[in-house]
């Protein structure tokens, strides 16, 4: 067990060297692109294509297939952020700081995708196009922390200090959103007694259940590939003077 | 002699870019160090990097004749810094900028008294310091100099906007101070008439 | 000479140097003031002056505007004495500096929320706040406006010498938990409901904010000296 432990630390020690997370990405990414695309397109197919229709909502609720992964992976990249800030905090690892800068963007864009599909679906069910429910509300701050991040990075000029800059911001959301979502759904109780939650999935069958899942891990599959491209270049344009670059590119 | 402070192949860096490579110097107490370089040759990195602001040099700093290398806080030194900034604030008088700083704060009204007039400047003591010239708000930052024994005053271009009587107040007080065994490490533009040992900087390298 | 009895002496030095300096600019506590009944009047400009509309919103209201001032109010914290020097003396002084800055930030809360409490009593009257609830507002706003002095310092550290609105944006959602917390103060009082409950809740927000922001905000400092 000690093995394995030692192992995944030297592996993590040797990726927060720039160059060489830039080579393993390098080498990688068509595997991580592949995984993605077949992963994705299996899960969306599966779930949009073959599931059985629901008795109550119709062929409607098939949106859940991208709502409910993107939700899940604005929330999860949030995590994974604050993470990254936290180590770049404690250990200083530069690699953990480019990781937020990357890694925000995308988790706005899944952010939006929640909101705007959490919105279609709202309108075709229940005829409106927002409704101030506990995960919604939710999910629209997590959007504006994710823009404060974006915001707070893009207005400073020297990329590492900005990195330290979210990275605070991460470690103190990461606290703050237990505490924004415990509110928010007190607060939708304590104005709207009746149980009505746009995004609640009535009881779903395996047929339906199994497709969902594999719609998530295609959407996470689809992150890290996105994460690894957009991390490789963020890493070739900061640390363009440097020697190794150099090397690397001369000496194809 | 023992060192108060002894560096030994300081890199500085400034916003990730080299700013100084290799200095070695070593302050006795009692005795006084500049480091004399042109703008931007990184006498104030080297200040900063000492006390702590800024994490991004490499090298030895050794407090106090320590074996190890340490930062300011773990070096147990009492040091006075003065940076570029004098931290005078306009609103408040000469008797408050005096009171209310790093070394005056537990100084007697009396105490503080005795130092305005040591400084040049006794009828300005409840004269509201946006009314004074940059050589007496200079004064006043000297005037903190003086309130408190401290071991080491880092003090950076101490010099600036002083006429002749202003620096000869310095040299007086600095002599006055090194013969209690404090010691200082200032920066300038070109060497002062103090008896210390010259560090003379090039642009982006140790003498 | 780095004894801990000292970091006493140097909170009340920092407390005291900036409490005289805030009376001697009478901008500092009047502006928040000022533009918190501003803002406060625009809501009935907006949604029209009837009195069971407003009555029904004046919690709210209030608590926005508050808000909302307290972080403006709050923004110019660092930026003079970052720019002349004084900030420098905290970090070489060897004591936490985090104390340091919760001495600024209690100078601040004690010079601009007192303002800010005494425009929401009046704004009760402007917006026909239901009678009885004064006291719940009062003791709710004065912990939610430490609350947001706090976060609002580390809005500034953050930005510091840039834009107020990156301040804002920074700090807003993290202060909706505040925002929630003192609104149901104020519904529960207006329903005659206990609210000790959420008092507690916002005092233990505040006993785990006060260090934790204190030491955030430090790190944030730290940034600009790179």
């Amino acid at each position: 067990m000690n093995r394995v432990w030692s192992r995944i630390k030297n592996w993590l020690i040797a990726m927060g060297s720039p160059p060489h997370f830039y080579r393993w990405a390098t080498s990688s990414l068509p595997w991580l692109a592949g995984l993605a695309v077949i992963v994705f397109c299996a899960g969306l197919i599966w779930g949009i294509g073959f599931s059985p229709t629901d008795y109550k909502q119709g062929d409607v609720y098939r949106i859940i297939y991208i709502h409910v992964p993107s939700a899940i992976l604005a929330e999860s990249i949030y995590i994974f952020m604050a993470i990254s800030g936290f180590i770049s905090m404690v250990w200083r690892a530069k690699i953990a700081g480019m990781l937020i800068n990357s890694a925000a963007p995308l988790g706005a864009g899944f952010t939006l995708i929640a909101l705007l599909t959490g919105s279609i679906w709202g309108k075709t069910t229940w005829g409106t196009w927002w409704v101030w429910d506990a995960r919604l509300t939710s999910t629209l701050i997590l959007f504006f922390l994710y823009a404060a991040i974006i915001g707070l990075h893009s207005s400073i000029e020297n990329k590492t200090k900005g990195d330290r800059a979210v990275s605070i911001l991460a470690v103190l959301g990461v606290v703050i959103v237990p505490i924004i979502k415990k509110s928010v759904d007190w607060w939708q109780t304590l104005h709207q007694p009746s149980t009505f939650t746009l995004t609640s999935s009535p009881s779903m069958s395996p047929d339906m259940y199994l497709p969902l899942l594999v719609c998530v891990l295609g959407f996470y599959c689809l992150f890290i590939f996105m994460l690894t491209n957009s991390l490789r270049g963020e890493i070739i344009s900061r640390e363009r003077d440097k020697s190794w670059v150099k090397k690397q590119f001369f000496k194809h | 002699m023992s060192n108060i402070l002894k560096v030994k192949n300081l890199n500085c860096r400034r916003s990730g870019e080299e700013v100084l490579q290799g200095l070695s110097f070593a302050v006795e107490a009692g005795k006084n160090v500049e480091i004399i370089g042109s703008n931007g040759s990184g006498k104030t990195t080297i200040l900063r990097s000492l006390l702590g602001f800024i994490n991004d040099y490499d090298g030895e700093v050794y407090w106090n004749d320590s074996e190890v290398s340490s930062t300011l806080q773990e070096g147990d030194v009492s040091c006075f810094y003065q940076g570029h900034q004098i931290a005078i604030k306009p609103l408040l008088t000469t008797y408050e900028n005096l009171k209310f700083s790093s070394s005056g704060f537990n100084s007697s009204q009396e105490e503080i008294a005795s130092i305005a007039n040591k400084i040049g400047l006794k009828h300005f003591l409840n004269r509201q310091s946006s009314s004074l010239s940059a050589g007496q708000k200079r004064r006043i930052a000297i005037g903190r100099w003086l309130l408190k024994d401290f071991n080491l005053y880092l003090i950076d271009e101490p010099f600036t906007a002083l006429d002749d009587q202003g620096i000869e107040l310095i040299e007086d007080i600095v002599r006055e101070l090194n013969n209690k065994g404090a010691s200082f490490l200032i920066t300038g533009h070109r060497p002062s008439g103090l008896n210390s040992q010259k560090i003379y900087l090039d642009v982006k390298n140790d003498k | 000479m780095t004894n801990r009895d000292n970091t006493f002496d140097w909170f009340m030095l920092v407390l005291r140097r900036d409490l005289t300096l805030s009376f001697r600019r009478s901008a500092t506590y009047i502006t928040p003031l000022i533009f918190f009944l501003i803002v406060v009047t625009f809501f009935p400009l907006a949604l029209g002056p009837s009195q069971s509309l407003l009555s029904s919103m004046a919690a709210g209201i209030i608590w926005i505007s508050a808000l909302l001032s307290s972080l403006l109010a709050v923004e110019g914290i660092f930026s003079e004495d970052f720019r002349d020097g004084t900030l420098d003396q905290y970090f070489v002084s060897s004591e936490p500096v985090f104390v340091l800055v919760f001495a600024k930030v209690l100078c601040h809360w004690l010079v601009c929320g007192a303002p800010i409490i005494l425009a929401s009593v009046l704004s009760s009257i402007f917006l026909y706040l239901p009678s009885g609830v004064l006291f719940a507002l009062i003791i709710s706003l004065l912990l939610g406006t430490l609350f947001m002095s706090l976060l609002g310092a580390l809005g500034a550290a953050l930005s510091l010498g840039r834009s107020a609105i990156l301040s804002a944006i920074i700090v807003l959602p993290f202060s909706i938990p505040t925002l929630l917390m003192g609104t149901a103060i104020m519904s529960a009082a207006i329903n005659q409901q206990d609210y000790s409950g959420f008092i507690s809740i916002m005092g233990a927000m505040l006993a785990i904010g006060i260090p934790g922001l204190c030491l955030l905000t430090v790190e944030a400092i730290l940034l600009n000296y790179e």
